[in-house]
C-alpha cells in the first residue's frame, strides 16, 4: 500500500505558474499562468458563494461540476474497486467531500487534480477496508456483478460470441492491472483512465514527474507482457 | 530510405505516444526517426493500438455498469446529500428545559396551586381543631403515654398480670390446661381400630402427673 501513503501525504509540489512548461526554453522567463479551466473557475465561484453563505446558489452551481466530472469519476472508481455499487458510493462520497471542503480549495492546481486526489484517496481507503474484510470473512460468489455487466453490455452487443470475447478481454485486463505494483497501478489508472498528464499525476500523488513517467512506462510494459503482447 | 544503426527504444516510443495524447511537444529526434523508419512506425502503432484497446475495453466496461440513467440517479443522490451540508442539525430540546424558560404553561401551574392550597387547608384544619377541641387532643396524648408507660417502666408489684403476660415460663400451665382439656374430651377414642395407637401414644396428662 505504498501508493496509498503517497497519495494521502502528497502536497502540491509547486504551483503550475512557477514550473516551466515541458518544451519551454530552459532558463527563460517563466510562462504566464495558464487560464483556469471551466471547472476550476466554477469551483472558485462556488467557494465564494459558500463563503458568502449563499448555499442554495452554491449547490446549484455544484450540480454543473458533478455533471462535468461524473463520467470520468465513475470510470476511475470502477477500475479501482471493480464493484459498481462500491464505486457509486465512492464517487458520491468524493463529491460530497469536495463540496464540504470547498473552502479549502486553492486554485494553484486545477480543480480536476484536487477532485481526483480526493476520489482516489477514497477508493484506496475502500480497497484497504475491503482487504481487511476479506481477511476475516469468506467471500460468497460474485456472479451478480458479472451478470450485471453482461446484461447491460448485452443491450448494445447482441452477438453472444463477441460478448464472450469481450468479457474474457475485460477479465484478463482487470487481472493484469491488479497484478501491477501499487504505484504503477495508480499511475497507470490516473494517466490512462483518468486522462491525467504525468505532471498532474505528480501533483496528485507527490511522486516526481519523471518517476511517474517511469512507473507508467513500466506498467505498460508489464501489462503487455501479461496480456500476451510484447514485453 | 535512410539506414538506421539503432532503432528507438520502447520508452522513447512510449514517450512519443504520451506526448501525442497529452498535447505535449514530443522529442524532435524521435519524431524524425519515426518519419523515416518503418520498423519503428510499426512498433509505435502497436503501442498505440495496445493502449487504445485497453482504454476502450475499460471504458466500455465502466460505461456498461453506469448507463446514463444510473448516472442521473447518482447525480440526484449527490445533490440530495448536499442539501444537508453546512446546515445545523435540528436540536430537539428536552421537555424539562421548558420550565426554565419564561413561557410556562397553565397546565403545569394548576397542580402547584392545588398542592399549596391543600397544604394550607390541612394546616388551618389542624390549627382550628386544636383550638376548638383541646381536651380531645390532650386526652389522646395522655392515653398514648399511659399505654407506652408499662413497656418502659420497671415491673410494678401491683400489676403482676401485665408482667405475667410477657413472660414465657408462665405460659406453660395455661397451655397444659388447655391440652388436658382437649385430651379429656378426646379420652375415649370412638374408633376401635385406633385404640391400640392411642394406647401407645404418650399423653400430656400422664407426663404432667409424673412430673408432679
Amino acid at each position: 500500500m505504498s501508493d496509498h501513503r503517497k497519495v494521502r501525504n502528497a502536497k502540491p509540489q509547486q504551483a503550475p505558474a512557477d514550473t516551466p512548461h515541458r518544451g519551454a526554453p530552459r532558463g527563460g522567463a517563466p510562462l504566464p499562468p495558464p487560464p483556469h479551466s471551466d471547472d476550476t473557475r466554477l469551483a472558485i465561484e462556488i467557494r465564494e458563494l459558500v463563503e458568502a453563505g449563499e448555499m442554495d446558489e452554491a449547490r446549484e452551481r455544484f450540480a454543473d461540476i458533478v455533471a462535468m466530472h461524473q463520467r470520468r469519476a465513475v470510470r476511475i472508481g470502477f477500475q479501482y474497486l471493480r464493484d459498481s455499487a462500491e464505486a457509486d458510493e465512492a464517487v458520491q462520497d468524493a463529491f460530497v467531500k469536495v463540496f464540504t471542503h470547498i473552502a479549502s480549495y486553492r486554485e494553484a492546481w486545477p480543480f480536476e487534480v484536487w477532485f481526483t486526489r480526493i476520489l482516489i484517496n477514497g477508493c484506496l481507503d475502500r480497497r484497504k477496508s475491503r482487504a481487511r474484510r476479506e481477511r476475516w470473512f469468506v467471500q460468497g460468489d460474485d456472479h451478480s456483478q458479472e451478470s450485471a455487466t453482461e446484461s447491460t453490455a448485452g443491450r448494445s452487443d447482441p452477438d453472444p460470441e463477441e460478448r464472450l470475447l469481450a468479457r474474457e478481454r475485460r477479465g484478463k485486463l482487470a487481472e493484469a492491472i491488479d497484478r501491477l505494483d501499487g504505484r504503477q497501478r495508480t499511475v497507470f489508472m490516473l494517466c490512462h483512465y483518468g486522462d491525467c498528464s504525468p505532471r498532474e499525476v505528480s501533483a496528485m500523488t507527490g511522486i516526481n514527474e519523471s518517476t511517474v513517467r517511469v512507473h507508467l512506462f513500466r506498467a505498460v510494459r508489464k501489462l503487455r507482457g501479461f496480456l500476451g503482447g510484447k514485453s | 530510405m535512410i539506414g538506421h544503426s539503432s532503432h528507438l527504444k520502447d520508452d522513447d516510443l512510449f514517450e512519443c505516444y504520451l506526448a501525442t495524447r497529452t498535447g505535449e511537444e514530443p522529442d524532435p529526434r524521435s519524431m524524425e526517426h519515426l518519419a523515416d523508419c518503418d520498423h519503428c512506425v510499426t512498433r509505435y502503432d502497436e503501442v498505440v493500438a495496445f493502449m487504445d484497446t485497453t482504454r476502450q475495453t475499460a471504458e466500455a466496461e465502466a460505461d456498461a455498469q453506469f448507463p446514463p440513467e444510473r448516472l442521473l440517479v447518482q447525480q440526484q443522490q449527490i445533490l440530495r446529500r448536499l442539501e444537508h451540508v453546512h446546515r445545523p442539525g435540528r436540536v430537539i430540546t428536552f421537555p424539562g428545559r421548558d420550565t426554565l424558560s419564561g413561557s410556562r404553561s397553565v397546565g403545569r401551574l394548576t397542580p402547584r396551586w392545588l398542592a399549596a392550597a391543600a397544604a394550607a387547608g390541612l394546616f388551618i384544619g389542624v390549627a382550628v381543631g386544636g383550638y376548638f377541641a383541646p381536651e380531645r387532643f390532650h386526652r389522646s396524648a395522655t392515653q398514648q403515654l399511659a399505654a407506652a408507660r408499662p413497656m418502659m417502666v420497671q415491673p410494678h408489684p401491683a400489676a403482676p398480670t401485665a408482667i405475667r403476660v410477657n413472660s414465657a415460663p408462665e405460659d406453660t400451665p395455661d397451655d397444659d390446661a388447655f391440652l388436658m382439656e382437649l385430651e379429656v374430651a378426646l379420652a375415649r377414642p370412638h374408633t376401635r381400630e385406633l385404640q391400640p395407637f392411642d394406647a401407645m401414644t404418650p399423653h400430656v396428662q400422664d407426663i404432667t402427673n409424673q412430673g408432679r
